[in-house]
């Protein structure tokens, strides 16, 4: 049940999604085994895609697996208004997720299923606002393969964002820090506004050494069309301003630093 | 657009399930409970309705104040709803009656377009009761969940109900499977072919639908409903069809995987080429097949479609020399079986399994979908080979060609599709 209020106990995958219809078999496909995988842990869970005015057909496919697989935990949140941003979208997805703990996936990407459980592990265990694994990166041709998110948060994040925003959070110390700032300013940098501003907050986002999804580098994705060397530069701008405008936040105390941590075994 | 999917349209009773769990620290356990499919066609139909619909809620006990706490939750789609009681029992504090005004408070849902009515509109002098009340311009819906009671009693009620009002709807649950439903049965006893009114099961409006238990009551001369009943269904008709999408895709990443990787060949079992004077083996393709047959068994997990899955290997093949267009021609094909169960034979039963194949273009594109079919000798045994004659037609026209083989289960699926795809050769038609 969707409250500001309430937080039972579980996982929501959130997947939001702008017009990927031939790409949510995979994502979704994934995001529903994990749900598998977290229920024979005992654990519920749901997933929520939330669809930010698709034109492309992703609706209608939507509702067709809503009503198929609605048992098996799939939910769709229809925006009735294109909002054009997904940090707007994400805080939708803040807004009616049905479980405390709520697991970011976008539309072009999945996650491995079996290790949903051990990020759930470590969330629940450390308290953390954020937890993160690797994930590895597949190029546009299925050739090369890389490793990314693979180190744990440190201050050289204050000049590139090496975090993806495929991570498991504590919705409600999300809520309660005012969610993803939804402001064109920053569009597809939103994650990394967000993990500054948590870190800053005095929040934890903790590196799990475990793989929790595959990143598909796709053509034409958001993170691509802003690239653009000027716009960059404007929203780097922007977030050295907020985050360290003298220069001197990395000598600064910070509660999440180095933070890494295996449910396993501890901090490491 | 409509944007309500089932997800929203269940949030408001989700969270009065939640509350009443809360409040008495059990799980609510409704006679008939609705299923959230359900939840969200009942409101997609009152949201069709050209006007506002009056609904009077019979199903208020039987679901345990679920039915009452939907209709107060559609606000302004509806005109109002009266909650009937249907049976004669003296409210307690504690029945349904109680939960949902508490629950309208709770939940701050509109009081004003909810009214708990004591009897029932069908006894007595319960529609006269009633009817000032009613916006007479508004159609009517009645909302009833049969628990119990023969066929013919059922079928009584129903008749009552529908006889109080020339322009009413009753949405009827739980239905059961036909032949074991007793509120089908009665349904069916009112909504004869010569009857003034016509049942529809929602299930059988679009195929996600199938694990609905609604169905709805109506006067075959009231064109509105059918209307909406296909919106409905188009709302869910999409562009295509699940298995087509992945073989759109997979074709692609075989054509993209072939342009870069078509030169090198191997042989399977002999190395000749096609010409040379008698029946050889020709070259594979292993690398585009190994491609296409990864993504399909990915794509088919991604899906969790409850595809059959076949296993066999392709161990020769060979075809005589010098082909012509449209030829029949026979050559020779050697198998194993690698499934767990055996291969049984179309000469026993019409789903058997079948050699055949296609052709393609060098670029991938289907040709000939549906190849000849050549009939395995016997039932094949899980791990047994056989060698035997394979018939082939040849293309109409000339040129360069791609002979991709492939076996079949009749009328169920070909193997291609259900995770072992055959082998491809090259082959020339010659004028």
């Amino acid at each position: 049940m969707s409250s500001l209020r309430t937080a039972p106990d579980g996982v929501t995958i959130a997947i939001p999604n702008w017009n990927h219809e031939y790409l949510l078999p995979r994502s979704v496909g994934s995001a529903l085994r994990a749900v598998r995988d977290l229920r024979a842990h005992g654990v519920s869970a749901d997933v929520l895609v939330v669809d930010d005015c698709s034109r492309d057909g992703s609706l209608t496919l939507l509702r067709q697996w809503e009503a198929l697989y609605f048992e098996d935990g799939l939910r769709v949140l229809a925006l009735p208004h294109n909002t054009g941003l997904p940090a707007a979208v994400r805080n939708e997805a803040l807004r009616h997720a049905t479980y405390r703990y709520i697991l970011f996936l976008d539309a072009d990407n999945e996650i491995v299923p079996e290790n949903t459980y051990h990020f759930y592990r470590a969330i629940t265990q450390t308290g953390a606002a954020f937890v993160y694994g690797n994930l590895i990166g597949i190029d546009q041709d299925f050739e090369s393969v890389m490793l990314l998110s693979n180190e744990s948060y440190q201050s050289r994040i204050l000049g590139r964002n090496y975090i993806d925003a495929l991570a498991l959070a504590d919705r409600m110390q999300l809520l309660d820090a005012g969610g993803y700032l939804d402001s064109h300013k920053i569009i597809a940098r939103e994650d990394w506004e967000l993990y500054m501003h948590l870190a800053a907050n005095g929040r934890k986002i903790i590196f799990v050494p475990l793989i929790m999804g595959l990143y598909y580098d796709v053509a034409n994705s958001i993170t691509k069309e802003t690239a653009d060397g000027a716009l960059h530069q404007q929203q780097y701008a922007f977030l050295t301003r907020v985050y360290n405008q003298i220069g001197i936040r990395h000598n600064l105390p910070l509660n999440t630093r180095y933070l890494r941590y295996h449910p396993d075994v501890g901090y490491l | 657009m409509s944007t309500e999917t089932i997800f929203t349209s269940y949030q408001p009773i989700q969270r009065y399930l939640a509350l009443v769990k809360s409040a008495y620290g059990m799980e609510p356990t409704p006679a008939v409970p609705i299923k959230a499919l359900d939840v969200f066609l009942m409101r997609q139909i009152v949201e069709y309705y050209p006007t506002a619909p009056t609904i009077i809620d019979l199903a208020g006990a039987a679901t345990m104040g679920v039915s009452p706490v939907l209709w107060a939750s559609l606000g302004e789609l509806i005109q109002h709803v009266f909650a009937a009681d249907a049976t004669w029992e003296k409210a307690t504090e504690s029945d349904w009656r109680a939960l949902v005004m508490d629950a309208v408070s709770a939940m701050e849902l509109n009081a004003r377009t909810l009214t708990l009515v004591d009897g029932q509109p069908d006894q007595l002098d319960g529609w006269a009761t009633l009817t000032p009340q009613m916006n007479r311009l508004a159609p009517l819906i009645f909302v009833v969940a049969l628990e119990s009671g023969t066929p013919a009693e059922m079928a009584a009620s129903l008749q009552r109900l529908l006889a109080l009002h020339s322009n009413s709807a009753i949405l009827l649950m739980p239905l059961g499977p036909t032949g074991e439903s007793a509120t089908v049965e009665a349904t069916l006893m009112v909504c004869g072919v010569a009857s003034a009114y016509r049942f529809t099961p929602m299930r059988e409006v679009s195929p996600f639908f199938n694990t609905s238990e609604l169905g709805i009551i109506y006067p075959r001369s009231q064109s509105e409903l059918p209307a909406l009943l296909e919106r409905l269904h188009s709302l869910y008709d999409g562009n295509f069809r699940f298995l087509t999408l992945l073989d759109a895709n997979i074709k692609s990443l075989v054509q993209s995987s072939q342009k870069r990787k078509l030169a090198p060949l191997h042989g399977i079992g002999q190395n000749a080429a096609v010409g040379s004077g008698q029946p050889k083996a020709l070259m594979a393709i292993p690398i585009a097949r190994q491609t296409q047959g990864r993504f399909a068994a990915i794509a088919r997990k991604l899906l969790n479609r409850p595809v059959t899955p076949h296993h066999a290997s392709y161990l020769q093949f060979s075809l005589p020399q010098d082909l012509h267009p449209s030829e029949t021609v026979e050559g020779t094909v050697t198998l194993r079986n690698d499934d767990i169960y055996p291969w049984v034979t179309t000469k026993v039963t019409d789903r058997g399994i079948n050699v055949s194949y296609h052709w393609r273009t060098l670029t991938g594109t289907l040709v000939v979908k549906e190849g000849l079919r050549s009939v395995l000798p016997n039932i094949i045994q899980p791990r047994e080979t056989v060698t035997m004659p394979l018939t082939i037609m040849t293309p109409s026209q000339p040129g360069q060609y791609l002979l991709d083989l492939d076996m079949v289960h009749e009328t169920i699926i070909w193997f291609s599709d259900a995770g072992t795809p055959g082998p491809l050769f090259q082959v020339d038609i010659k004028e």
